[in-house]
């Protein structure tokens, strides 16, 4: 095991590289200043091209690349150009919420998705599948803007039951969590209830029913075990891509986190914290596939992580 | 002698969109406390069909359309004259009506009846260890607490020649014949009075077989269980069985001791099976082979279901069915040419 | 084994979430949610605000106001501030040495930090006698040093935003005495006081010891009612109640403490001043008029519309293109309907003015004939022209509200005499980047006569040529010169409704499409929030009914 996690982070970082290098050029291939843009209107060329020295985008390509990655080393991330502040502050900042934010929804997800998916996978057919096909049905076709609107009209606005916009109590974070987590809860319904009925037709199954196991522990126990790990595969992805920021779920309730800072440091064309941001996000992701590659080895024994 | 278990008449039929599949027409049988019973027939004859019967396992597409069973007395169910024109709400109330709840039915599965299973590639769970299959028999049945049932699920593995320590192994980690003795330590952890093998070596290899068959052996000499041994090797049969029962297109068609049956076969189709074993000694000759396909389940003939491969057959054959006649106390067959019947 | 990993990794998830629990502690206040319900959304009873709470959390009771603004803080550097939230966060911490009502150099001006003012006959030298008894925040006083020490950062830092746009002519900053200070222009820039008013004065003492780091940790030390406590990135920053305050007599407000709440999104700001969860909605250029009618039945809230001095403009570029020739612009104007585009892309919420020189600016003049629809007339003009009939592409942000829907009626407009203009709506940095280059014929883009004044227009834009415009009109520019540096209010006002004049007759370099009318949503009982015609506001002076 220990091998393999070396492995893995060995695999990680060759990944960061190629990001930040994409990171890095993608972002600069954009039309527009970071020194013009901050300037504003009143700027004279020969203040934005001293801006431009001082931002250190004045020498070559290759030499500014090389100082960010020396500086990222070092745990330096640069400055902002828009906050003047440092980037690892900032990210720092903002990024406890997304995290959070992540967090729940997929506690959420898990929650609804699990005994749902086992329901339904068991009791094919009945009343209680066509309930939970249609539930995953609904949450996989509503656009997450859609419901995220929706909620805080209906929710915030109508019935005045929960905040609609900003951080802070657990009443704020119902409505962001519910809107992300009812499409992730749809979806992995879906595959936990078809690695359900997949497995229910199999010969152990039988065997363990001809054990005189209840039904219920045979459901719940037996079988889920073998249905699980594709949805926690799925909820990996999705975790993966919540940590990078979900941007229309931040733009909607105002949530201050690594989303909402990506889009506007682009519109900005503020690359320092461009360019950590995506290189976060890709670390990001990459433990949370590991976490998953893992958290699937030790439920199934068959898969065998080398 | 009283019998352990008792099959009358049964009837069971497959429904699917596609096509409807009379599985068992008529299935009589019974094994007594102790004895041994060999259930024959080719792939398709309906014998894993009559072991989950027993068990009240069969899948949602089933209907027993008619007969009982009766197990030490208790009535598994009994759906004589139930036929095929019931709604499956109406069906399933009929069925635990007419016999004991699930409830006390699961008091039996695993504990009374165990059942060992014919794939052991399959048949045992892959993400659990195989401490964990046998002990959870131990768990529902004798109470145990967790530790208490892993100790002795090792002690069942040392019993059926596996190192106890592999306990916590997962069956991905055994051969298959040693997954096939860990489906064994399973269905005899309670002692089972009845023990149905459907087919358990077919999966593996003669050597092996011998192995496993040894072990059967033994455990039936040491525990007097009785045993329902479903297979189509006549050989096993001959090795481990008392009595035998030979099943054609969901019928038996003939019964009796396997001393009876083997040395003068009276049924065409025990005929063909037991001349299509190859001889070891004397000459060479070419095998018979049964000529013809099985019956098939979906389009069953008129009359006599092996009347269309067999050589003998006449007029009556292809449009009544054969009674099962009694030749003498051990010898039974149902077949209008049989010597010293009709 | 896998028992220690599985372990390990629940503690590994565990800790990251409890870091970032613990670590923000901030972001635990509830700064406006009182988990009470909104006072009755759409239906018709009327019952005082005070009742529900809706005037955010009154947790212990400490009052509290929230207001909503729709962009997002940057920067807390109290002369870098060229964004809204900017501006609100730094004039509710410190003050310059005098306020105005925004009316431009004829508008009304009151003392804050100073209590007088002089300047000299070249108009060039101007000294301030300043307030005695006033302290900053960190307790330190306020006297002539700190002025200095402010002035003398923006002759330093010419790219400081407060320099570069209200300071275009600053030399030196100079110590009378303790109490006194003089200001010394290179030229006599008419808009002086303006840019006084838009100074905030900075701690002397603090700024030598940390310097523009003061602003980056938030120590934010000014001499306002409000102390700055703390600013959450993209969410607020919370001001409580200066208990010190110099001014108290004219100005204790009711209100503990205030939290400006930055909501980009539009709907979201809307449904949190419905919920009670703030105040007041103040975005930028106003509230979408289309979410308007959300606010119907609430009679707990006031809508309050201003005829304010931002205007959307279209930019020619006078040296290469199709517009270089007097004749294509003119078919432009006339081309344009300019009242359809108000009254339905617009929906009524602009008119049309008839030049840069607005009605909230002086030297406004009503006489000057207003822009015509006369589309044959426009095609005369273009007949004329040596317009080669190439793809003009009009250029215009996305940051700019409805900029695809104007500019597509536009195009039809000029298409239909005789034009072959396509709508190219671009990316805001990528706009900007386009007219700083000059790389356009024409664009379209917005922009507000801050302080009431055009000079920081004229200064940027016309004489300074940020955007590239490239004309060399000799007259215009003697003109847009003399408005800068024309003390003179009378005289100003001439030389501005000259400026108007000549530019309407030369078509160049800008011509003006709309000019806005913004609605705010204010709380029946909130007052004290200034909404100033030229499109800016402030929260300084926040009150209660």
């Amino acid at each position: 095991m220990g091998n393999y996690i070396l492995r893995r982070i060995g695999q990680t970082l060759i990944v960061l590289v190629c990001v930040s290098l994409v990171a890095f050029f993608l972002i600069r291939l954009a039309p527009g200043s970071p020194a013009v843009l901050l300037l504003g209107d009143g700027a004279t060329d020969e203040q934005i091209a001293a801006k431009e020295a001082e931002l250190g985008l004045d020498k070559p390509l290759y030499v500014q690349y090389f100082r960010y990655i020396a500086g990222v080393f070092r745990g330096d991330l640069g400055m902002s150009t828009q906050y003047r502040m440092p980037v690892s502050d900032l990210i720092a900042n903002r990024l406890p919420n997304t995290l959070r934010l992540a967090f729940f929804t997929v506690l959420l997800g898990l929650a609804l998705c699990i005994p749902l998916g086992i329901v339904a996978g068991s009791h094919r057919g009945t009343a209680i599948d066509f309930f939970a096909m249609f539930f995953a049905l609904l949450g996989q076709s509503m656009a997450t803007i859609w419901i995220a609107v929706l909620n805080v009209y209906v929710f915030s606005v109508v019935l005045g039951w929960l905040p609609a916009v900003g951080t802070g109590t657990w009443a704020h974070y119902v409505l962001p969590v519910v809107t992300l987590g009812y499409p992730l809860a749809a979806e992995t319904t879906r595959i936990g209830r078809s690695g359900m009925i997949d497995t229910l037709n199999e010969d152990f199954i039988t065997a363990t029913h001809a054990k005189g196991i209840r039904p219920s522990v045979v459901h719940w126990k037996y079988a889920f075990k073998n249905a699980v790990c594709p949805v926690i595969t799925l909820v990996g992805m999705r975790l993966g891509a919540f940590l990078a920021g979900a941007i229309v779920v931040e733009s909607i309730y105002s949530w201050p986190g690594i989303g909402q800072l990506l889009k506007t440091s682009v519109g900005n064309r503020d690359y320092q914290l461009v360019q950590s941001l995506l290189l976060l996000s890709a670390f990001l992701f990459a433990l949370v596939n590991l976490l998953v590659d893992i958290i699937n080895s030790l439920i199934d024994p068959r898969i065998v992580l080398e | 002698m009283e019998q352990l278990l008792e099959i009358k008449d049964l009837r069971v039929q497959f429904k699917t969109e596609r096509a409807t599949s009379n599985a068992l027409n008529g299935v009589t049988l019974s094994i007594g406390k102790g004895e041994s019973l060999g259930l024959v027939g080719e792939t398709g004859a309906g014998k894993t069909t009559t072991a989950l019967s027993i068990l009240r396992l069969l899948p949602d597409a089933a209907r027993i359309l008619d007969g009982s069973i009766t197990f030490d007395g208790q009535n598994v169910f009994d759906m004589t004259g139930a036929g095929n024109d019931l709604s499956s709400r109406q069906y399933k109330k009929l069925l635990e009506k007419q016999g004991i709840s699930e409830t006390e039915m699961r008091k039996i599965r695993g504990n009374k009846i165990a059942m060992i299973f014919q794939n052991p590639l399959t048949a045992l769970n892959p993400v659990f260890t195989v401490g964990e299959q046998i002990a959870m028999v131990l768990r529902v049945h004798r109470g145990m607490g967790k530790r208490e049932a892993m100790e002795y699920a090792g002690k069942l593995l040392e019993q059926v020649g596996i190192a106890s320590y592999r306990v916590k192994d997962y069956p991905g980690q055994f051969s298959g014949g040693m997954r096939q003795r860990v489906g064994i330590a399973a269905g005899i952890a309670c002692n089972p009075e009845l023990l149905i093998a459907d087919e358990p070596t077919t999966a593996l290899d003669v050597t092996i077989q011998a192995q496993i068959l040894e072990l059967m052996k033994q455990l039936q000499t040491q525990h007097k269980t009785s045993l329902l041994m479903i297979t189509h090797n006549l050989g096993i049969i001959s090795e481990l069985c008392q009595k035998v029962a030979v099943m054609y297109g969901g019928q038996i068609i003939e019964y009796g001791t396997v001393d009876a049956v083997f040395r003068d076969p009276l049924h065409p189709y025990t005929r063909g099976l037991l001349g299509a074993l190859p001889n070891l000694e004397g000459d060479r000759e070419r095998l018979v082979a049964i000529p013809g396909k099985i019956a098939d389940p979906q389009n069953l003939p008129n009359g006599c279901y092996f009347n269309p491969r067999c050589e003998h057959k006449c007029a009556v054959c292809e449009s009544k069915q054969p009674e099962m006649i009694k030749i003498s106390d051990d010898h039974f067959v149902a077949c209008f040419q049989a010597k010293g019947g009709v | 084994m896998k028992k220690l990993i599985c372990l390990l990794l629940a503690m590994l998830i565990m800790a990251s979430m409890l870091v970032g629990c613990g670590g923000n502690s901030s972001s635990d206040k509830t700064d406006g949610w009182s988990g009470e319900p909104a006072a009755d959304a759409g239906t018709d009873a009327k019952e005082p605000a005070a009742e529900t709470g809706g005037e955010g959390g009154s947790e212990g009771g400490s009052k509290v106001v929230s207001i909503a603004i729709s962009e997002n803080l940057f920067d807390l550097d109290p002369l870098n501030s060229n964004s809204m939230p900017a501006r609100v966060n730094t004039f509710n911490v410190y003050e310059p040495l005098m306020e105005f009502d925004h009316k431009g150099t004829s508008g009304e001006f009151t003392y804050c930090l100073a209590t007088e003012h002089s300047v000299d006959d070249t108009g060039c030298v101007w000294t301030f006698k300043l307030r005695e008894g006033v302290k900053f925040h960190n307790g330190e006083d306020f006297n002539a040093d700190d002025v200095v020490c402010t002035f003398q950062r923006l002759v330093d830092d010419p790219s400081l935003s407060c320099a570069n746009q209200f300071w275009p002519y600053l030399e030196s900053v100079e110590k009378i005495d303790d109490y006194t200070v003089s200001i010394k222009t290179s030229q006599p820039y008419a808009a002086t006081l303006i840019s006084v008013c838009y100074t905030p004065i900075i701690p002397n003492e603090a700024y030598a010891e940390l310097g523009a780091d003061l602003f980056i940790n938030g120590a934010m030390y000014g001499t306002g009612p409000w102390i700055f406590d703390e600013w959450v990135d993209g969410a607020y920053t919370h001001y409580y109640k200066n208990p010190d305050y110099w001014n108290k007599e004219n100005y204790d407000p009711y209100y503990d403490e205030m939290y400006t709440r930055y909501i980009l999104e539009s709907s979201s700001a809307l449904a949190a001043h419905l919920s009670g969860e703030v105040d007041a909605y103040v975005p930028a250029n106003g509230i979408d008029t289309g979410l308007l009618s959300q606010y119907e039945g609430r009679d707990d809230i006031t809508l309050t519309s201003i005829d304010t001095g931002t205007f959307n403009y279209f930019g020619f570029n006078c040296a290469n293109g199709a517009f270089a020739d007097i004749n294509c612009r003119m078919a432009f104007e006339y081309a344009l309907d300019r009242q359809l585009i108000c009254d339905t892309i617009y929906g009524g919420a602009a008119k049309v003015p008839n030049s840069v020189v607005m009605d909230c600016v002086p030297g406004y003049d009503p006489t000057l004939e207003p822009y015509e629809y006369d589309p044959e007339l426009a095609k005369e003009y273009l007949a004329k022209s040596s317009y080669d009939g190439h793809e003009i592409v009009l250029y215009s942000s996305t940051g700019l509200n409805l900029s695809e829907e104007a500019m597509l009626a536009c195009s039809e407009m000029l298409n239909a005499v005789g034009f072959n203009t396509s709508v190219s709506i671009v990316e805001g940095a990528t706009f900007t980047t386009i007219r700083k280059e000059g790389n356009y014929e024409v664009f379209y883009i917005n922009d507000m006569t801050v302080g009431g004044d055009i000079s920081k227009y004229i200064a940027q834009k016309i004489t300074g040529d940020s955007h590239k415009h490239g004309l060399k009109d000799e007259k215009l520019m003697e003109l847009a010169t003399g408005i800068l540096l024309t003390i003179d209010p009378d005289e100003r006002a001439e030389i501005s409704k000259e400026y108007a004049r000549y530019t309407r007759e030369i078509a160049a370099p800008h011509s003006i499409m709309a000019q806005f009318n913004c609605t705010y949503a204010i709380d029946n009982d909130v007052t004290g929030i200034d909404l100033w015609t030229d499109g800016t506001y402030g929260f300084k002076y926040v009150d209660h009914v």
